[in-house]
């Protein structure tokens, strides 16, 4: 097992590795604009446009600027941000605890209603029950993040006015942009938890399971969900990965100050040194739920193994 | 995110800080917590070229404009201009940052100096690049700038300086000073999230208010000021219905709602600033005049401002609107009227008619005429006057095509000289504006038109280095005449901004041009 993940700890090397190469190259290359036209402002000489690219070293050349970001990142140092003049991973850091409360709130909360509903309408498969849920799982669904979210406002902070609209400095902010992501989650996690549970529910060893006259309970919560969980734990991990990277919208409605705002904002203010940090760390994040949600399969699933 | 600009830019130009009323309500305490997601920029002013409400919060400046928009001192006590304008000697009022170092001359030999470092790369300031030689101390409180010419927008742009104590500057180094910047402005920092807020406490030492147009000299009534950097509009909206917010911009589309809200009170105020489209001259067949005027007349503003901004923008024939000195009504009658026959006779004239028969004009090769239009893509009011633009257009057999991108791409395109028409707007409270954006030496960077004109020049020279106002005056209104008649923008309209503001602040005032100001306010019961 050791072996195991110390290789995809080295496979996981080249691949940050050559992430960085396309952004960095992207960025000066493939996207127009640089941060030196947002400094100067809109009433520049093109002097001064340039006299700032040249003191952000952005008039040399693109291999040499790579050279000097490589050496700094092996370092540990990520760089300055162009437009915040902080460190970017200080920056990063300060945002990256309000990307994990709601991760974790939102995945678990999201996990644990979808799991529910998903056992319940396998069960009460085809009855009134299933029927009616399947139509609320569908119509959340389909709902757009945004709109949830401005819903949820509109709903809980501007009609009832029982939480606050926006900001992060109590746990009542994050009511509302944690039901927010929970809600796709729930929806998600039970279409899927549905449909595998009807496949193991049907399953020769189920029907075993009862003819020995096994309690439904532990047939469909130890028999029957254990064996659903290997395509729920894939779905969230993809989950946590991707929320972990930043859930732009639902950040940006609610004021959240997290990574996927940092990211945007730095995308739109050509900030160099923060994208590339941000998108570091985003691929670091996916990199490492992918390798725990791989262990967990082992643990879930004894006939898979790691050598 | 994308519209963040929008409440942004409304609030920026409504909340600068500033005159006390003589007649405003009396009370201290509260914090006044407001949204601005384009504030989310440096605080050092040597560094930012977006200067907003936190900077205004934290530093001062030598001048203020008063309620009749005439240079009032700041820091400035008293000063005096030698005779031919290439001096002005400054007397300091007594005032101290934050730091407990004096405001004094020095300190401002010094950061005068800095922002007219040839070798700066400060936005703030540029003005001063070649101008200013020296700045000599004559006593503590008493310094003289120097500068090779008269310069008619000096006190604009001395009113734009954000005078820091170079004590705390030299000492931590600008990336130090960003984390404790020192000023001698109305509040002092509190707490800066990059990604959040900032935010400031009341600087109780602050007493240099200019007492010839505030009521009380400080400190400032409230108790701190928040920037949340808040994007979102229905965010924002929702917030300032719950109070989470006081003072807000509205977008046209939300005022009817927010104006039936018993607890708000609406202000309206004309934009120092204009919408316009301009044309890349510098490239075929961009270059010939008629065709420019040819659109100029195709273009209904009247329809424009209805469908584009459902009123809530003022027609606009000239390069200066109504709210910027310098504009002169006069002029109106000679721009261009909406009049599709002198377009449509124009565009022929040149070759521009419809070969395949729908409806389209072909270019004079007859082959398909192609106009792209850079428009920005952060904002629906931006589409939404494209697409105005292009029916209006397309009435007359004009194909535009419109490309939305980044507004930092649209930037970028034109400074290469390698675009065709772009969708753009400015701000500013001075008519050298013209200047960034016609003179050739800015090709490559403000001058988006690439226009090169030398009577034109020579006329913007004129008018930046005349000190009497009646003749500087009349020169201007013979650029906005040439502007006109050479027609490189075609100019559309000048927003009237609405600015909500919740009842429970109070003591608030309303500054010709800066908007809503709030020294004097204090949240009330």
């Amino acid at each position: 097992m050791n072996k195991y993940i110390l290789r995809r700890i080295a496979i996981a090397v080249p691949l940050i590795l050559a992430i960085m190469t396309i952004v960095f190259v992207m960025l000066r290359v493939a996207v127009p604009g640089d941060p030196a036209l947002l400094l100067a402002g809109d009433q520049a000489t093109p002097e001064l446009i340039e006299k700032i690219r040249e003191s952000l070293g952005l008039n040399r050349p693109i291999w040499e600027q790579y050279l000097i970001f490589l050496r700094n990142a092996a370092m540990g140092d990520m760089g300055i941000s162009i437009i915040h003049r902080q460190p970017v991973m200080d920056i990063i850091f300060s945002a990256f605890p309000f990307t994990v409360a709601v991760t974790f709130y939102s995945v678990t909360f999201g996990t644990a209603l979808g799991l529910l509903v998903g056992i319940i309408t396998a069960i009460k498969r085809g009855t009134w029950i299933d029927n009616l849920l399947m139509v609320v799982i569908v119509f959340f669904y389909s709902i757009p993040t945004f709109w949830l979210g401005i819903m949820l406002i509109l709903i809980f902070a501007v009609g009832l006015r029982i939480l606050p609209v926006q900001g992060a400095t109590t746990w009542q902010h994050f009511v509302l942009p944690v039901a927010t992501l929970s809600v796709g989650q729930a929806t998600l996690i039970a279409r899927l938890t549905r449909s595998s549970m009807i496949e193991i529910l049907n399953a020769d060893f189920i029907r075993t399971a009862r003819s020995k006259g096994l309690p439904s309970r532990k047939i469909i919560l130890v028999h029957a969900l254990k064996n659903s969980l290997i395509p729920i734990i894939t779905v969230v991990g993809l989950s946590v990965g991707g929320l972990l990277g930043g859930a732009v919208i639902t950040e940006s409605i609610f004021g959240l100050p997290g990574v996927g705002r940092l990211a945007i904002e730095a995308i739109g203010n050509r900030d160099y040194p923060m994208i590339q940090a941000t998108v570091l760390m985003v691929a670091i994040t996916f990199i490492f739920v992918n390798l725990i949600v791989d262990l967990i399969y082992a643990f879930v699933d004894p006939r898979i193994h790691y050598s | 995110m994308v519209r963040k600009y929008l409440l942004s830019l409304g609030f920026v130009a409504l909340l600068m800080l500033g005159v006390l009323s003589v007649t405003a309500q009396e009370g201290t305490g509260g914090i006044l917590v407001v949204p601005d997601a384009a504030s989310n920029v440096p605080l050092d002013p040597f560094v930012t070229s977006w200067h907003s409400t936190p900077h205004y919060a934290l530093f001062s400046t030598l001048f203020q404009k008063d309620m009749d928009l005439n240079y009032v001192g700041y820091l400035a006590d008293t000063w005096e201009a030698s005779e031919d304008g290439t001096q002005l000697t400054i007397t300091l009022v007594d005032a101290t940052f934050s730091d407990g170092t004096p405001v004094d001359a020095e300190a401002l030999k010094w950061n005068i100096m800095k922002y007219a470092d040839p070798e700066a790369t400060a936005s703030q300031g540029a003005d001063l690049r070649g101008l200013v030689t020296d700045v000599t101390v004559v006593d503590e409180k008493t310094f003289t700038i120097v500068m090779t010419a008269s310069y008619a927008p000096l006190y604009n742009t001395l009113a734009g300086l954000e005078i820091v104590s170079p004590t705390a500057y030299d000492t931590l180094g600008p990336d130090g000073f960003e984390a404790n910047p020192v000023g001698a402005g109305p509040y002092l920092l509190k707490e800066k999230n990059a990604g959040n807020f900032v935010s400031f406490v009341r600087n109780p030492d602050f007493t240099w208010a200019p007492e010839e147009i505030y009521a009380s000299t400080g400190p400032v009534s409230l108790d701190g000021l928040q920037v949340s950097f808040v994007g979102e509009d229905q965010t924002i909206l929702a917030a300032f219905e719950t109070g989470e917010f006081q003072i807000i911009g509205i977008p046209p589309q939300n005022i009817v709602d927010v104006e039936s809200n018993p607890d708000v009170t609406l202000v309206t105020q004309m934009e120092t600033g204009i919408r316009y489209f301009g044309f890349n001259t510098s490239k075929a067949p961009w270059d010939d005049v008629k065709l420019r005027q040819a659109f100029n007349y195709a273009i209904n503003r009247d329809e424009f401002v209805a469908l584009a901004w459902d009123n809530r923008c003022e027609p606009l024939y000239q390069p200066l609107p109504p709210s910027i000195w310098g504009h002169n009504p006069e002029l109106d009658a000679t721009s261009y009227q909406y009049d599709p026959d002198k377009a449509n006779a124009l565009l022929d004239e040149l070759g521009y008619v419809d070969v395949t028969g729908d409806g389209i004009r072909e270019t004079p090769e007859g082959t398909e005429w192609v106009i792209p239009m850079a428009v920005q893509s952060e904002g629906d009011e931006w589409k939404r006057m494209a697409e105005v633009i292009e029916s209006q257009l397309r009435d007359v057999g004009i194909p535009l095509t419109i490309e939305l991108m980044e507004r930092q791409a649209l930037i970028n395109l034109t400074t290469t000289g390698e675009h065709d028409l772009f969708l753009l707007q400015y701000g500013q409270t001075d008519p050298s504006i013209l200047t960034y954006f016609f003179d050739p030496e800015r090709r490559g960077g403000s001058n988006r038109t690439w226009f090169v004109n030398d009577e034109l020049t020579a006329l913007l020279k004129a008018a930046d280095s005349d000190l009497n106002q009646e003749t500087r005056y009349e020169t201007i209104t013979q650029i906005s005449q040439m502007v006109i008649d050479q027609s490189p923008w075609v100019f559309l309209c000048t927003p009237v901004n609405t600015t909500g503001i919740r009842n429970e602040l109070q003591g608030w005032n309303l500054h010709p041009q800066d908007g809503v100001q709030t020294w004097n306010a204090f949240i009330g019961g």
